[in-house]
């Protein structure tokens, strides 16, 4: 019989040498795949590891995501702020489209901008100088320039 | 996309799965992508053979599975195909469409030992 569990499955073959204390965790991990010598103690827990499974899972992996993206919306529409999101490739231009915008928009409506920018705050002073208020996000996934966030509240 | 981060969200779950379901490694990821979920298949792939390392998921092969993309159409009162989200309906030709299927990210399954 197993020390550790007390399984005693005919299988099971039990070394005679003390088990591992780490045996106790039931675990194993990267340098246990392969028993040598003492590690036979791992046996049955190994044994059942060894099986070939394939779990169904169907999980989204956007859920998360999403409950953001719900609670962004909802936010915005209490507030009633429209949002755009302006994503292309660098040099495009987003920001002069931005700007040329903010131009003709800010004495209208109240704007304001959230500039994705991981390299440089280049595009976020052109912004400020149009006189909006321009906030830079940095840092939250590396080397990719976000998107900018054109605020348009009415 | 962030493909490097839905990698990790990918990884997390094999994480938390691995401690319900008891296995210590995984052999193979299924995951279902869908047509407008404006995922880079590529760049999905590429990331998962970088972040993989080290975890349980080390030795993992990547399948990628396609879902088709879908709309229902408020013309034809019909779900009709789409590839990207700039399309018209395939029958009518119109706009009025709201997307129904294939802007997901599954893991559909996972073989694990």
């Amino acid at each position: 019989m197993c020390g550790t569990c007390g399984c005693s499955r005919p299988e099971v073959e039990i070394d005679s040498q003390p088990e591992p204390a780490v045996s106790s965790e039931h675990y194993v991990g990267e340098d246990q795949r392969e028993p040598t010598g003492s590690q036979m103690g791992f046996h049955a827990h190994f044994n059942r590891r060894k099986e070939v499974r394939v779990l169904k899972l169907e999980a989204d992996i956007l859920s998360e995501n999403r409950k953001y993206a719900q609670e962004n919306r909802r936010y915005l529409c209490e507030r009633r702020v429209g949002m755009l999101n302006l994503v292309s490739s660098p040099g495009a231009g987003k920001t002069t489209l931005l700007t040329e915008t903010i131009g003709k928009l800010k004495n209208y409506i109240a704007v304001a901008v959230i500039e994705g920018d991981q390299q440089t705050s280049r595009d976020s002073d052109r912004i400020a100088a149009t006189g909006v208020q321009v906030v830079q996000i940095k840092g939250l996934i590396p080397r990719c320039k976000g998107p900018e966030l054109l605020w348009l509240q009415w | 996309m962030h493909e490097l981060s839905l990698i990790g969200a990918v990884l997390n779950l094999i994480l938390e799965r691995s401690i319900t379901d008891h296995f210590g490694r995984v052999n193979r990821v299924c995951l279902g992508v869908g047509e407008l979920s404006n995922v880079e298949v590529e760049a999905l792939v590429f990331c998962f053979g970088i972040a993989k390392r080290g975890s349980l998921a080390h030795d993992a092969a990547l399948v990628v599975k396609s879902i088709p993309g879908k709309a229902w159409c408020q013309t034809c009162q019909n779900i009709v195909h789409i590839a990207v989200r700039s399309d018209t309906c395939p029958s009518c030709g119109g706009w009025r469409l709201s997307v129904t299927d294939g802007d997901q990210i599954t893991v559909i399954e996972i073989e694990v030992e």
